[in-house]
Formats: structure tokens, C-alpha cells, sequence
């Protein structure tokens, strides 16, 4: 019994080395000291955020490429979901790997007037964790954020054109 | 039939390297499964995060203890105990959703976060209960060839 503990001890330590190795030199890992959900899961759905519909977005698609943009929609969804497709001119926004798609970002975010966020739809919460999080660490002001609460799914539903590869 | 405890030890090593290859691929997914089960206290992330790194990482470590003998019993009483929170926590998060829903616990499915997808639960905790046996008795029976008695 004593030396199926000691047994389990010296296991679990080197798990945790191994764990922690994988932290610290995994670049597809997640982060220890980043709280990825700021609330918990029930109450995330009624946010605080403006709502923007399939419509109204839309209506900005020709204008998303442009050099001096007015609107920045940003998609909160993995780097290969967004790979898979994305709505045409979106930028990846990893929720889960701020530090490599949303810095880069965040200047030019807190610039424009609109930002557009979204992730897959339904009973997604990574669109609005990023929103929270371009507001509370990025400074961009919470009235120029907009949640397209649909997400990919509303968009694919209306038939509308989707843009694959590449990260923008 | 002597090959019958190697044969369990090796199949239990490959379910639990292919559960912590599944979750270690996609740990965004293994991380928004475990927070259904609300474990942790919302200050505690830093732990939350910190188990998503590590659940797969034991289990990996877990099916090479008990494939080569290193550890064995120690890895075996850990992954035995990781299965039993495990399985309780599906359990319990399988009565809310059957006190919400109404429906039957043999129709209940979700992603329990086993690295699997969506799972009958049913189906899954008969299956968790054959690998806890399983793992008890890759890690606990005694492999080394007996000596015979000199009396």
C-alpha cells in the first residue's frame, strides 16, 4: 500500500513537470493565467454588448476590405474553423490565442467605429469572452462593439458568401 | 489464455493514449467540456487551465507506465481515481440534465469531454466501469512469473 502511494506521488510529479513543460513550450496550449470565461456559462448568453443581424452586416461586406476601414469584424472561432470559412473580409481572432491574433489587432480595433464579433452561433459563448476582453484589456470602447449573435451558422443559413484559407 | 493480462494491459494503454492524443489535439474543446461540469470555482481558471494540460498528459503517461511496467501501480491508482471523479461528475451532471429535460438516462447523450465526441452516457459509464477494471488490473495483478516453493 505504501509503495503503491509512493508509486502514485512520483507519478503524479512527473506528470505535472511534463504538464508544465507542455504549457510553457506548446505554442497550441492553453495559457494558466488566462481566465478564458469570465462568467459563468449560464448566465453568458445575455450580454451587454449591442446585437448586429445577418442583414444590417451584410450590408457592410464591400466595405470590409477596405485600406481605412469603418467597420472590423473579427472572428472569435479556432484558426481552422476560420480556415474552413469565414465571413469575407474577417480576421481571425482566436479567443483562445489573444496574444498571436488580437494584439497584432488591437490598435486598429479600438480606431473604427463598428467592430463585429462572432463565432460559430447557438449556443456559443467565445464571441462574446473576446468582446469582454477587447473592452476590459484592449480599452476598445464597449459601444462600438457589436455581436452577431447567428454566428457562421446563421451566415451559411442565409446563403451568404463565405470566404476559406488564408489569415488576415 | 496466458496472454489474456498482457492483451487487457495493451488495450487498456491504447484506449487511454488515444483519449489523451484526442484531447490534447483540440484543448480549446477539452477545456469548454470540462467547464460544463463547473468543477471549479470561477476564480479558480489558473487550476482549470492547468488540468486541461494535464488530464491528457497523465493518461498518455498512464498507458506507457502500464505498457512497459515503470510506475505501474502508482499510474494505475491515478488514472482509477481519475476515472471514478469522472464518471461521478458525468453521473451527477446526467441527473441535472435529466431533472431539467425529462428524458431517460439510457437516450442521454452529450460530449462528456472524454475525448470522444458525443457519447451515449449510458453506454459510456458501462464503458468507464470495464476500463476501471481494466485499469486495476493492468496496474495491481501480479505480472512476475511466480517462483515455485522449495517446501
Amino acid at each position: 500500500m505504501r509503495d503503491t502511494l509512493k508509486q502514485a506521488l512520483c507519478f503524479v510529479a512527473i506528470s505535472c513537470g511534463v504538464s508544465l513543460l507542455n504549457v510553457l513550450l506548446n505554442p497550441s496550449a492553453l495559457a494558466i493565467n488566462t481566465n478564458y470565461a469570465p462568467v459563468a456559462s449560464d448566465v453568458v448568453l445575455e450580454h451587454e454588448f449591442n446585437n448586429i443581424d445577418h442583414q444590417e452586416l451584410s450590408s457592410y461586406i464591400d466595405i470590409l476590405m477596405d485600406e481605412q476601414p469603418y467597420v472590423i469584424v473579427l472572428d472569435a472561432r479556432s484558426k481552422e474553423d476560420y480556415e474552413l470559412a469565414h465571413i469575407p473580409g474577417a480576421h481571425l481572432a482566436d479567443h483562445y490565442h489573444q496574444q498571436q491574433y488580437v494584439e497584432p489587432l488591437a490598435e486598429a480595433i479600438r480606431m473604427v467605429p463598428i467592430v463585429v464579433v462572432y463565432c460559430k452561433g447557438g449556443d456559443c459563448e467565445d464571441s462574446i469572452f473576446l468582446a469582454r476582453d477587447l473592452v476590459y484589456k484592449h480599452a476598445v470602447p464597449l459601444e462600438s462593439l457589436y455581436i452577431y449573435e447567428g454566428g457562421m451558422n446563421d451566415w451559411n443559413t442565409n446563403g451568404s458568401p463565405v470566404q476559406s484559407g488564408g489569415v488576415r | 489464455m496466458s496472454r489474456l493480462p498482457l492483451l487487457i494491459r495493451l488495450g487498456v494503454a491504447t484506449i487511454l493514449v488515444s483519449y489523451g492524443f484526442e484531447k490534447i489535439q483540440d484543448p480549446v474543446a477539452f477545456l469548454k467540456a470540462i467547464r460544463e461540469y463547473e468543477m471549479f470555482p470561477s476564480g479558480w481558471y489558473g487550476l482549470l487551465n492547468f488540468s486541461v494540460s494535464a488530464i491528457p498528459i497523465t493518461e498518455i503517461l498512464a498507458a506507457l507506465c502500464l505498457a512497459t511496467g515503470f510506475l505501474r501501480r502508482g499510474a494505475a491508482a491515478v488514472t482509477a481515481l481519475l476515472l471514478i471523479v469522472f464518471s461521478s461528475a458525468i453521473l451527477i451532471r446526467s441527473f441535472d440534465i435529466m431533472a431539467e429535460t425529462g428524458q431517460k438516462f439510457t437516450e442521454l447523450s452529450f460530449d462528456c469531454g472524454c475525448g470522444s465526441g458525443e457519447v451515449i452516457i449510458f453506454e459510456k459509464i458501462l464503458f468507464n466501469t470495464a476500463l476501471l477494471i481494466g485499469v486495476i488490473h493492468a496496474g495491481f495483478r501480479n505480472h512476475a512469473p511466480q517462483l515455485p516453493s522449495n517446501n
